[in-house]
């Protein structure tokens, strides 16, 4: 099983939240052409077919249609791709022309994953959002319209000012569309962004109100919560975002980006021009051993709905403490909601018990 | 050398007064030390000492002085530590002097130190020599200084060399002073050996290395001496002078001198300070007065942060024991701390002392329980047990009295703190007994204390709500019937037994509150709530809760990068990895020893 990402780092402005390595400035076309290198040497280095593909960002429509569908073209050229492989581009509402839309549904995109994060104006302007949201709704429509049925959307919570009956509205008129998968992640204040240095971060009990209403809603909108931070209809879970907790090979191209591939380790250094001059394989790896591969094991197996299996806890754990937070199937130890919340204590526990 | 032109003598010093300066200024002038050898506080020598700038141990050195008058002396040169927890100690180095020279600072005055020590020299019949240091300090006033030492001491002071050891002023007119005013020792070469160890240490080449002073006798090198007291016999291997950079071996010592034996002695156990020195074949009829086997006062379980270095712990202490006879350690086992060992000390500095001497010489990480005085208990059945650990207090339906050690405590103050020391000591129970001016601005307060409150953070108060001005000097007085109960600490419903204490009933509920407090501050939340009670036999008394965790959780994840959740999850790791299982409750190292460490 192969996975391969490709970040587009552009955006036009930086999110009030963004600590990712992206930005407005850099030649699009001088881009496309350093990661179309990239492609061709990664698959030159592959024989295994590419189950997904994953392009993201900052904001990939930022290179434009004839740009991304050259890269798609790189990669059918440079790899071999599963017959029902899932191909996700990620969208901002702003970007989403029918024009793009068509052009993507062409180049094979079969997935959209779109950051909407709020359907409340004062809270995407907090959070130095492009779009309101009512082109956030108005953009939906039109990837659905474009027929295509594979459609994620990401939004955050712990937002300030973010009420539970705001939150609810959000979910609720989100979930109004046929959605498959739903991504939702804490607000998470770093350091030395614009949000992160202003915003206080929100009471512990308020924002875990907002997390049970979320796991409410998505649980009667008939999804699953198959990971911490990702819910999906039964069958629609992303198979490249499982790819990292089930640590199955993925390769990343692009500035920033990670890789892991047989056994190793690898990270691009954070700006372009390093990139660029940076051929795949990179020199730099970090093989993972055998102890560190069962750790992987764990704090990545139980962020998931299939848990880790029994056979993976030390001898000094004993789940039987822990029967608040997980429960056991199938021989596997799997957290639930409260143990989700609580993951990096519990793996912490897990750990420190090898 | 002539035993008239022999002079012996210490220096009594407040801590910061000069001590080490002076005698290093000394050793200067006799070039005893060769400049480029001289190093800062040469008698000082060991790491710890320098840095607190005190000395521990007794050392000794010969100076070879050649006087104003044209005579060359021998004069020796003992010091002592400045500690109250080391007055035993300090009392033998006195008996082993003519004399002494009493270091005042020119601007502080006499101190509550300098006082106890100078009545240990009277006691010894000494003759004292008193200097006033840092004259040129912009506050120096050598002659309210002068009156004050007449005053409170009753030696005439006015003539007094006046000198600055830092600057090098006056410096010579003390080791004049010495040889004019010291007397020289007596002392039969020819009668029956009496020899006093004034201390002693272990070097691994040569032995315990014995310090003496020749009462009575002769004392070369292959003679067969006993100790008295404890009665162990040796050869003498080695004997000979004190040099501040080593040995000099003479093969004999005669009736008067100071120096240094060695005989193949293995611990410092056979080499106790006080003891007398004779010859097996010619013993002296009595020994010399004064030898008290030491008698900790403080108490205090040692553990070693990983359990996986007990023995390295073990070894440890033992090594250091090696060196002080004073410091006693057993095996104890503790449910919450696992294995390690009760140990006593002459005080709290000797307790600080050791744990630091652990951690730095020996590497060692260690968590030492709260330190507790030894507490008698009498039980119904008629037996009386002498309680030093918590965990052995008797079920309190079996005890018919408790009594703990009181302390005679003398506090010297300028007189404005009065009114805040009076009430310092009334919160520690206690017994005030009178006051007595020094001067018109300074006063001794004479007190009567448990000495259970002394070794709780009562030095620290003292100096905190004096500005640093007070000093304190205490010496045991006696047991006294006192009201104790015993204070246990639950987390989550269990004991944990080594946060034990015993404590005066009207302090229980204000300490419990405090330690419960404490414990709150610094247990980390975790998954489970966790109750932290404070109860005396059944009885909860203070309570506190450290609420549950709610959220601890890193949602992104941009691009499979996992290196940042990688991070923090070791992190977590490796700090619940330090964690103390106490019943089901996880408590980092850490916050065990802030909590143990009750003046934080």
């Amino acid at each position: 099983m192969l996975s391969l990402y490709l970040h587009i780092p552009f955006c036009k402005r930086k999110c009030a939240y963004c600590a990712f390595y992206s930005g407005p400035d850099g030649d699009r076309e001088q881009y496309t052409e350093a990661l179309c290198r990239a492609i061709r040497q990664a698959g030159a280095a592959e024989s295994r077919p590419l189950s997904t593909l994953f392009l993201g960002g900052g904001t990939p429509a930022l290179l434009g249609a004839e740009n991304l569908q050259k890269l798609l073209k790189t990669v059918h050229t440079s790899f071999s791709l599963e017959k029902n492989a899932e191909i996700t581009v990620e969208l901002n509402p702003e970007s989403t022309t029918p024009a793009l839309l068509q052009a993507l549904k062409e180049a094979g995109i079969n997935r959209i994953s779109m950051g909407v994060q709020s359907l409340k104006d004062r809270e995407l302007q907090t959070l130095g959002r492009l779009h309101s949201s009512a082109e956030a709704l108005a953009a939906l429509q039109r990837i659905f319209d474009a027929g295509f049925t594979n459609v994620s959307v990401d939004v955050m919570f712990g937002l300030p000012g973010q009420t539970p009956a705001g939150f609810e509205q959000t979910l609720e008129r989100l979930l109004s569309f046929p959605i498959t998968h739903l991504s939702a992640y804490a607000l998470q204040l770093e350091e030395g962004t614009p949000l992160g240095d202003a915003a206080e971060a929100m009471e512990e009990e308020q924002e875990e109100a907002l997390w049970q209403l979320l796991c409410r809603k998505t649980a009667a909108a008939g999804m699953e919560h198959y990971e911490i931070s990702n819910f999906a209809r039964p069958g629609f879970e992303s198979r490249h975002n499982l790819a990292y907790w089930r640590r199955t090979d993925y390769i990343g191209l692009g500035p920033a980006a990670h890789s892991f591939w047989k056994g190793a380790r690898y990270a691009y250094p954070e700006d372009l021009e390093s990139f660029c001059a940076a051929p795949w394989p990179l020199r730099d790896s970090q093989p993972i051993g055998e102890a560190e591969a069962r750790e992987e094991q764990i704090m990545l197996g139980l962020r998931t709905f299939e848990g880790i299996p029994l056979s993976l806890l030390p001898k000094g754990f004993d789940p039987r403490r822990y029967r608040d937070f997980s429960y056991l199937k199938n021989e596997h130890f799997i957290l639930n909601e409260r143990g989700f919340y609580l993951a990096n204590s519990i793996i912490s526990d897990i750990l420190s018990k090898e | 050398m002539n035993q008239k032109n022999i002079r012996n003598f210490s220096i009594i010093a407040h801590i910061d007064h000069g001590k080490s300066t002076i005698a290093d200024r000394l050793l200067e002038l006799c070039n005893t030390v060769d400049k480029r050898e001289m190093e800062d506080q040469l008698l000082d020598n060991m790491e710890l000492e320098r840095e607190r700038g005190i000395t521990i141990k007794a050392r000794a050195v010969r100076l070879d002085y050649h006087a104003q008058n044209g005579e060359d002396y021998e004069i020796n040169l003992i010091d002592t530590p400045g500690h109250v927890d080391f007055n035993y100690e300090v009392s033998r180095a006195l008996a082993a002097c003519e004399g002494a020279v009493l270091v005042v600072d020119a601007s502080q005055g006499i101190e509550a130190q300098t006082l106890a020590n100078t009545y240990i020299a009277l006691d010894n019949d000494l003759e004292l020599i008193p200097v006033i240091n840092k004259i040129d300090l912009p506050a120096a006033d050598p002659d309210r200084v002068a009156h004050e030492i007449e005053d409170v001491i009753g030696i005439p002071a006015l003539d007094a060399p006046r000198v600055s050891a830092k600057n090098n002023i006056n410096m010579q007119s003390v080791l004049e002073a010495v040889v004019e005013q010291i007397p020289a020792p007596t002392g039969d070469p020819s009668a029956p050996l009496s020899a006093l160890i004034f201390d002693s240490y272990y070097d691994s080449y040569k032995g315990v290395i014995v310090y003496i002073r020749m009462m009575e006798g002769t004392l070369k090198a292959g003679d067969r001496i006993r100790m008295m007291a404890t009665g162990a016999e040796f050869d003498v291997v080695e004997c000979g002078f004190l040099r501040p950079l080593g040995f000099e071996s003479s093969g004999i010592l005669q009736a008067g001198q100071v120096g240094y034996l060695t005989a193949s002695i293995k611990s410092v156990e056979d080499t106790r300070v006080g003891d007398t020195v004779t010859l097996c074949e010619v013993p002296c009829a009595e020994p010399l007065p004064g030898y008290k086997p030491c008698t900790p006062m403080v108490f205090s379980g040692i553990y070693p942060a990983d359990g996986a270095r007990y023995d390295d712990l073990k070894e440890a202490l033992a090594k250091l024991k090696l060196n002080d006879a004073s410091f006693l350690f057993e095996p104890e086992t503790s449910i919450a701390l696992g294995f390690g060992f009760r140990c006593g000390f002459l005080g709290l500095l000797h307790m600080e002392i050791i744990q630091e001497r652990i951690e730095r010489e020996f590497q060692i990480d260690i968590i030492t329980t709260a330190p507790s005085v030894s507490y008698k208990v009498t039980k119904s059945d008629g037996t009386v047990l002498q309680i030093d650990n918590p965990t052995n207090y008797p079920d309190p339906g079996t005890i018919v009295s408790t009594e703990e050690p009181f302390v005679k405590a003398d506090i010297i103050t300028p007189k404005e703190f009065i009114g805040n020391i009076m009430e310092l000591c009334q919160d520690r129970r206690g017994v005030y007994i009178n006051t007595s001016y020094l001067d018109a601005d300074r006063v001794t307060l004479h007190y009567e204390l448990p000495l259970g409150e002394i070794i709780y953070d009562f030095f620290d108060t003292l100096k905190s709500r004096t500005r640093g001005y007070a000093s304190l000097d205490y010496e045991l007085a006696d047991y006294r019937e006192s009201e104790l109960i015993k204070l246990d600490i639950m987390l989550n419903g269990e004991i944990v037994d080594a946060l034990s204490f015993i404590v005066h009933k009207e302090k229980a509920y204000p300490r419990a509150r405090r330690m419960a407090e404490k414990l709150k501050e610094h247990i980390p939340r975790q998954l489970f709530e966790v109750p932290i009670q404070a109860c005396i036999g059944g009885k909860i008394i203070a309570r506190e809760t450290v609420k549950a965790l709610r959220k601890d959780v890193l949602a992104k994840c941009y691009g499979g990068d996992i290196t940042r959740k990688k991070k923090l999850l070791e992190k977590q790791k490796e700090g619940k990895k330090r964690m103390r299982q106490l019943g089901s409750v996880e408590v980092p190292q850490e916050a065990f020893m802030a909590v143990l460490k009750l003046d934080s």
